[in-house]
């Protein structure tokens, strides 16, 4: 095991270096200058040069990527971004937990929604409550978020006037104290929530059901029938313990999805988290924070992977690892 | 499946036993009657809409196709916008005829007048302004209210945009861009899918590990972030859609053609093929990835469905197919106004739901197809 573990450490390694070489290169084959903004026409070339030089946009193409990427390691510095005008560490920090508590609540809805109709369906398999319910996990897997978010919107935010038509927090409320605070945000969290919740729900309901079915037709689910247990111990006790293994494994892909979020959803609600700093960057040909948010975010999915890898071997002793 | 063991006289050929379990699959079925319909529509647009898909009229914008009509006589009708105060005259069944200017205007009580067919018609807006466009509106002529009723838009079936142009014509049009974009993305992702995937497969070793190192590298960026930073460096354009969904896409074919030949290649018959002497690209190509194809169809097939999915968020977000040609994701991005989405359901909620059909029909028929040729379920 722990060979194993220290092998799959050591593979990530170069497959890292692969993902910042190509994040590194596709952030500067951008069109655009990200020092523009600095510019305008009636500046001189040697004024513009020096502005270039200030940001180091006058080395060749490898050394920037070495000097980047020195810095990234032993520094913890990302660059600054232009811009928010800050460093990238400190924009992506201050975003970041925006993105996490939303998409943590999303979890939580996509978890209590999955594994219990995953269950059900497996539980019920062929029956017209099994039908209904596969149907029901293809439309969450067909219905584009984006469009989803918009008929919320429409429905709970415009129509009924019961949500918060976008944004985190409304503007004075942080005068009124913690509680009130965190009460804000999460009203204005349960529309992106239901929509990244539900759209993920549909996955880990496949993924129970299937793995459900093929546990409740091993023997010892046989023996535990056999010895007259009732049929929710054989199931939620017996059945659901072996059944949950590979829901790990999905876990395991969705944590840096915690992170990275949702791209859209935060676009169409006004969130203001990651997925709002990227599509922010790749607008405003900010390189040094598109840059960081891509390699944290790809970072996060190879750790998140590995620890699925991990956790799965943990999980299920029978797996051997050679 | 109990059945089949006592009427085995006939061999059957493995992909005729998958097409009768696939018409069996009554969800399948209609998913690939919704297919082909989506498919003729998008081959014969020219032909099955009213209009060009870049026709537009300023006269004619906003216009609904749900109809509240105020009868002026037999056979004409007029509609109003409270918006802007426009008036549009259609015929009582409810075809376009054309707008009225107002012939003269009362500011002060918001009451406009418009001359159709010699009559004066006066509608009064005033109790319009309170509540942007909601409220009662008089339409009178002479002093006498007109009689109203809904009908539907017969001229514009699904009414029109900012610009006036026909939005049925633009969603038919729009799946010609929806289809192509994934008809080429799952190309190329199974042209490149199956030759790395069975090259790793068949040659293992060295080449093996490096070819799925980087198929690992690949699935780790986040995919709609790179996705849109490559639209974004190559230029937003349809067809760079189409490459860039196919890069970033190969990864899960080659993987399954990968283990589908890994275990393949361990059989018999390939010891045979091995005895015959035969060249390793006819291996390949003529005994193993025969095995592989029923695989990569329902990859493809499902690969389909995100592929639609994916091209109409980038165009969403304004970087997938650019304007004047109509893909479902960019007529969506009306609905980023306000004023649309609470007012103007038909300029977002129809290709909304364009979308939302075609992928669902994509998934429902990759479902039917896994179960039709999963081997394992036959036994």
């Amino acid at each position: 095991m722990k060979t194993y573990i220290v092998r799959r450490i050591l593979q990530s390694i170069p497959l890292l270096i692969g993902i910042t070489i190509v994040v590194f290169f596709i952030s500067h084959a951008s069109p655009g200058s990200p020092v523009s903004k600095f510019m305008d026409p009636n500046m001189t070339s040697e004024e513009k040069a020096r502005i270039e030089a200030t940001f180091g946009l006058d080395q060749p193409i490898y050394q920037r990527y070495i000097s980047w990427i020195s810095e990234a390691v032993f520094e913890r510095n990302l660059g600054y971004s232009t811009l928010y005008a800050q460093p990238v560490t400190s924009v992506i920090k201050d975003h970041m937990w925006n993105t996490f508590a939303l998409s943590l609540f999303a979890m939580i809805i996509s978890l209590v929604v999955g594994i219990p109709t995953g269950i059900i369906s497996a539980t019920k398999q062929y029956t017209l409550t099994d039908g209904a319910l596969t149907v029901f996990s293809l439309l969450g897997i067909s219905m584009p978020s984006f469009f989803f978010g918009l008929l919320l919107l429409k429905v709970f935010a415009i129509d009924l006037q019961w949500l918060p038509l976008s944004g985190m927090i409304t503007p004075g409320v942080r005068d009124l104290g913690t509680l009130a605070v965190y009460k804000d945000i999460f009203i204005h969290a349960i529309l992106p929530a239901v929509v990244l919740g539900l759209g993920a729900s549909a996955s880990f309901m496949r993924y129970t059901r299937s793995s459900m079915l093929e546990v409740i037709r091993q023997d010892y689910i046989m023996t535990a029938r056999a010895k007259g247990l009732r049929e929710r111990v054989v199931i939620y006790k017996h059945a659901l313990r072996n059944a949950l293994i590979p829901i790990i494994t999905l876990l395991g892909f969705r944590i840096p999805l915690l992170f990275s979020g949702a791209i859209l959803v935060e676009t169409i609600f006004g969130w203001p988290g990651m997925g709002k700093i990227a599509i922010d960057s790749i607008n405003n040909r900010d390189y040094p924070l598109l840059m960081g948010t891509s390699l944290l975010l790809s970072s996060l999915t190879l750790l998140g992977n590995l620890m699925a890898d991990i956790m799965y071997g943990f999980a299920d002793p029978r797996i051997k690892y050679d | 499946m109990e059945e089949k063991k006592n009427d085995k006289i006939k061999i059957e050929s493995p992909w005729s036993i998958a097409f009768h379990k696939l018409i069996k699959n009554k969800l399948s079925i209609i998913s690939a009657i919704i297919l082909f319909i989506l498919i003729f529509m998008a081959l014969a647009a020219d032909a099955v809409t009213p209009f060009e898909y870049n026709d537009m009229d300023l006269k004619s914008s906003e216009l609904p196709p749900n109809l509240s009509l105020y009868r002026v006589d037999e056979e004409n009708s007029i509609f109003y916008r409270g918006k802007d105060k426009k008036v549009f005259h259609f015929t009582s069944d409810g075809h376009y005829v054309t707008d009225v200017p107002y012939v003269d205007r009362d500011i002060r009580n918001s009451i406009f007048t418009y001359e159709l067919d010699g009559k004066l018609i006066n509608v009064d807006y005033s109790m319009t302004r309170d509540e942007a466009t909601k409220g009662e509106v008089e339409v009178s002529i002479d002093g006498k209210e007109l009689e109203t009723y809904n009908t539907w838009n017969k001229t514009y079936l699904l009414g029109t945009d900012k610009i006036g142009r026909d939005m049925y014509t633009r969603i038919v049009h729009g799946s010609r861009i929806s289809l192509s974009v994934g008809i080429v993305a799952v190309s190329i992702r199974v042209f490149i899918g199956i030759i790395l995937g069975s090259i790793s497969g068949f040659y293992g070793g060295k080449i093996d590990t490096l070819i799925m190192r980087f198929a690992e590298m690949v699935m780790c960026f986040p995919f709609l972030l790179i996705a849109i930073s490559l639209v974004v460096i190559l230029g937003p354009s349809i067809y760079n859609v189409m490459l860039v969904l196919g890069l970033l896409g190969w990864p899960g074919i080659a993987r399954i053609v990968r283990a589908q030949i890994l275990s393949l290649k361990e059989q018999e018959f390939m010891e045979a093929t091995e005895a015959l002497g035969i060249r390793d690209s006819r291996k390949i190509f003529k005994h193993l990835l025969p095995n592989v194809m029923s695989s990569v169809i329902v990859f493809a097939t499902m690969g389909m469905a995100g592929a639609i999915l994916t091209e109409a968020a980038l165009s969403f977000l304004g970087l997938g197919v650019q304007p004047p040609r109509p893909s479902w994701g960019n007529m969506i991005q009306a609905a980023r106004s306000l004023y649309a989405l609470e007012n103007q359901w038909w300029l977002w909620i129809p290709p909304g739901l364009s979308i939302f059909i075609t992928v669902i029909s994509f998934n429902l028929l990759g479902d039917g197809l896994r179960d039709a040729l999963d081997p394992k379920l036959n036994k």
